[in-house]
């Protein structure tokens, strides 16, 4: 005899697996559709937001929660599930009279056995729920592999190439401060303006503006390198000289002129100083042998011993090489021997500058400490130099990326003397943008965030600078504004529809060149 | 000593029967085999009086059981009165037939106080109508005036007669069977719908196939039915009223009596299209208890214990006929009352909730 209330508690809770499945793939359903468009715009539109929008395929599981708590609200009854039991058995009511009254009299009037019973119970086939789910499932799949618009990718491409550049110069940065290159001024100026350049140009295009401005940290910070480079150079030469005691030979290398030049260079450096404008003029004629030349003419013989002030001068470049190496990272005495240190640590308290003591052993000593310091730095330094060589691939990344952009003049001058060139054309407000991309938008263009510009192109301390010496006094023809000046043969009045003169300068192309070249001039001046 | 008393339709039940009633317990099946017998006993003697007409038959029989008044519409000659007369005949009941008439007095079927003289003085003695039997034929009650077919409310619904503020009791069983004839309408009274209510069936008596006639030319002489015999007595008729009342009505089944009565209203939300824009009114809840006490007579007329949507089904034509009032729309469109149950037969589930659709039988 067969447990008609376990058949029936079977069945029920069969029923009420459908009803919850058939509640759950309406709400999956509406779920998945919601997050398809969902991902489908931000693949279209904002695809800054892919992949972190797949997070909201978690909300299934609260969708799956509420589904289960929606149908266990309306769950089916037991007289319910009976009654459609009933129904499909087609037992004309008896499985509900005797599930209500228990008579079992009547019992011999239902399936008898378990597997008849088991036969009838209904399966759980899922067909629905599938066929409710699959289609925006597979909407939802096919929008997640819909490629990214071009536009986006054209913008994380520009976003890509923003920050790799900033990299590149964040990179170079960090490597001159880990060779000890930089002092911590100097570092943190160039991070501030590397972190300006990172946050202010993110979301858009670079323009030849920018590019420029990423060239000129990073020409300054490989300037600093070559600067500090040279020194320790010229460190290395000297205390090479003055551990021989005797100047260097005529025939002998670059780097031996270029000692010899640089002792001369105290007295020769205050000439070309006063004589700014005609040595330039005179220097551009000579070549570098004739200047070797004439500053070797004093040591012509070979090994000449030094002067004092020879050795003074070497001794100075010595120590300033030494100040700036230490300015840069002050544990770089450590490497000498203890003795030495403190020695130098008692040279400077007593004298408060870098000289060689008298004792010619210590001397000796201290210069070979002294060498060894700085050939290992020069070798730093070298490798150093050699990476921020191979860093100018920021160079190839701005070339590849010009497709339809071209470079502007990276000098204002060019700007400038373009926009005297159209400052005659009507429509144009007297600017020249140029073929770059920068956006058109009625504003002058210097008008735009011009300080920032000014600062990272500018060098350092360049605006501060007030130039009140007089360089020199010459005789000169007078100025004459060429506004004023009346221009021959072309002048044209012309009186248009408006009753107003206007005065039509036609400048031939050849001329064009002698006043922008006169102008530039005077400009120079 | 069994107490007897009334219930709402006038029917007299026992104590015991009315434990019955509320009772979880079925019928055995020799009860439910024994209550078949006798009936198709009583269906038997009646189909041999009244050839053609089985459903016909059955329902009478259902609403016999039901202890209900059943109203027959059909067409002159096809047999109605010949059911009542073997009925009565085969149940060994008392049988009276009133021809209605436009002249007919309610005194005239309930019966009137004469005067008599007696040696003791005058008394008004009431002297009873032929409404006084067991079974009471009221031919083409359609005939007589508002005022005699307002005689019968009270006799049909509560079994008894009040005549000059003096209550006389009906004998039991009392069964009003009522005629109609379709055609001839002209000088007719419709029942008024209170009185419609109060009928349990409204059967409409079909004609008989050829193969009927021919069977009843050649068997019957002059259409007289063969001499019919007692088939079920008194107390065997009781027992039939007891088994009846004891058949299980699931709750399933009573939700689904419910909501049938229920969208027979065009206001209820349940109601489908068809029925707002045909129906005018509705059942009543009276329609839901002649619904359920139908469907208990036809389970047991089926030889179950217990009553099943066929049931229900089966009868919901007979109990829903005269109580729908349809609107002029549904006369334009020629839409019929017997098109409406059908329709909302069709769209009323059984179960008020569908398996679900994963889930497969």
């Amino acid at each position: 005899m067969t447990d008609t209330d376990t058949i029936a508690a079977r069945f029920l809770r069969r029923l009420n697996i459908g009803h919850f499945l058939a509640r759950m793939g309406e709400w999956l359903a509406i779920v998945l559709s919601i997050l398809g468009v969902c991902v489908l715009v931000v693949r279209l539109l904002t695809p800054d937001l892919w992949p972190e929008i797949l997070w909201l395929c978690m909300c299934i599981v609260p969708v799956g929660y509420f589904a289960w708590r929606l149908s266990k609200k309306q769950k089916f009854t037991r007289l319910e599930s009976i009654a459609l039991f009933d129904s499909k058995l087609q037992s004309g009511g008896l499985l509900m009279a005797i599930s209500e009254c228990h008579d079992e009299s009547w019992s011999e009037y239902l399936p008898q056995h378990e597997e008849e019973w088991h036969s009838l119970l209904p399966r759980i086939r899922p067909i629905r729920f599938l066929k409710v789910v699959i289609v925006p499932l597979l909407f939802l799949t096919v929008v997640c592999l819909i490629p990214l618009q071009s536009h986006s990718e054209q913008g994380r491409q520009t976003g890509t190439i923003q920050q790799k550049t900033t990299q590149k110069l964040q990179q170079m940065l960090d490597e001159l401060n880990e060779a000890h290159l930089l002092e911590p001024e100097q570092t943190q100026q160039f991070q501030e303006d590397i972190n300006k350049l990172k946050n202010q140009y993110t979301d858009s295009a670079m323009t030849h503006e920018r590019w420029e401005t990423v060239d000129t940290i990073e020409a300054r910070l490989k300037q600093k390198a070559e600067q500090t480079v040279r020194t320790m150079r010229q460190a290395q030469q000297s205390l090479k000289i003055l551990k021989t005691n005797q100047m260097p030979s005529e025939h002998g290398s670059l780097q031996n002129e270029e000692a010899t030049s640089q002792i001369k260079l105290p007295g020769a450096k205050k000439r070309t100083r006063k004589s700014s404008v005609d040595s330039n003029k005179k220097t551009k004629n000579k070549t570098k042998k004739e200047k070797s030349r004439q500053n070797s003419s004093e040591n012509r013989k070979m090994g000449q011993k030094l002067n004092e002030e020879q050795k003074r001068q070497l001794v100075e470049n010595v120590s300033k090489a030494l100040k700036t190496m230490l300015e840069n990272n002050s544990d770089l005495l450590s490497q000498l021997s203890p003795e030495m240190l403190e020695k130098i640590q008692e040279m400077m308290k007593q004298n408060s500058q870098f000289d060689l003591p008298d004792d010619p052993e210590l001397k000796e000593q201290l210069l070979n400490e002294l060498q060894n310091l700085m050939k290992n730095e020069s070798q730093r330094f070298q490798e150093m130099m050699q990476k921020l060589q191979r860093s100018g691939k920021l160079k190839e990344l701005q070339n590849r990326l010009a497709a339809g952009q071209k470079s502007a003049s990276r000098r204002s001058d060019r700007k400038s003397s373009s926009r005297r060139s159209n400052q005659n054309q009507s429509g144009k407000m007297g600017i020249s943008r140029g073929p770059g991309s920068s956006p058109i938008d009625g504003t002058h263009p210097l008008s735009k965030s011009p300080t920032n510009f000014r600062d990272i192109v500018l060098p350092p301390g360049f605006r501060d600078k007030t130039k009140k010496e007089t360089a020199r006094i010459e005789m000169k023809e007078p100025e004459i504004e060429t506004e004023q000046k009346t221009i021959r043969g072309n002048r044209k009045i012309e009186i248009d529809s408006s009753n107003l003169e206007s005065f039509k300068r036609r400048i031939r192309p050849k001329h064009r060149q002698a006043v922008r070249k006169y102008f530039e001039s005077k400009k120079k001046k | 000593m069994t107490e007897i008393e009334t219930t709402q339709s006038g029917q007299s039940i026992s104590n015991a029967s009315r434990e019955n009633h509320f009772t979880q317990t079925l019928l055995t099946p020799s009860e439910v085999a024994e209550a078949g017998k006798l009936l198709q006993k009583l269906l038997g003697g009646l189909e041999s009086a009244i050839l053609g007409q089985g459903e016909l038959l059955e329902m009478v029989v259902t609403g016999l059981l039901s202890r209900g008044h059943i109203l027959l519409e059909g067409l002159p000659g096809l047999g109605k009165t010949e059911i009542v007369k073997s009925l009565s005949k085969l149940l060994g009941l008392e049988f009276r037939r009133i021809q209605f008439t436009p002249d007919l007095l309610p005194s005239d079927i309930l019966g009137t106080p004469i005067l008599e003289d007696h040696s003791s003085g005058r008394n008004l003695v009431f002297h009873r109508g032929p409404i006084f039997a067991n079974l009471v034929l009221a031919d083409e009650i359609n005939r007589a005036t508002p005022k005699t077919q307002s005689a019968l409310l009270e006799a049909m619904s509560e079994t008894r007669v009040t005549v000059m503020g003096e209550s006389h009791q009906l004998p039991l069983p009392f069964f009003v069977l009522a005629t109609q004839n379709p055609i001839e309408l002209e000088g007719t009274y419709p029942l008024p719908e209170a009185q419609l209510d109060r009928f349990l069936f409204k059967v409409d008596v079909q004609n008989i196939s050829s193969e009927t006639l021919e069977e009843i030319v050649l068997t019957r002489k002059h259409g007289i039915a063969p001499k019919l015999d007692e088939a079920l007595n008194h107390s065997e008729l009781n027992k039939l009223f007891d088994l009846a009342d004891r058949i299980h009505l699931p709750k399933a089944v009573g939700n689904y009596i419910a909501r049938i009565v229920s969208g027979t209203h065009p206001s209820s939300p349940s109601s489908s299209e068809e029925v707002r824009r045909f129906v005018r009114f509705g059942a009543s809840p009276r329609a839901a208890i002649a619904l359920s006490a139908a469907s208990r007579s036809a389970a047991l007329l089926s030889g179950k214990p217990n009553v099943g949507f066929e049931e229900v089904r089966g009868v919901a034509y007979c109990v829903l006929n005269h109580r729908l009032l349809l609107d002029y729309q549904a006369r334009l469109e020629g839409c019929t009352r017997r098109t409406v149950i059908e329709h909302i037969l069709e769209n009323i589930p059984e179960v008020s909730r569908e398996i679900p659709p994963d889930v497969k039988m």
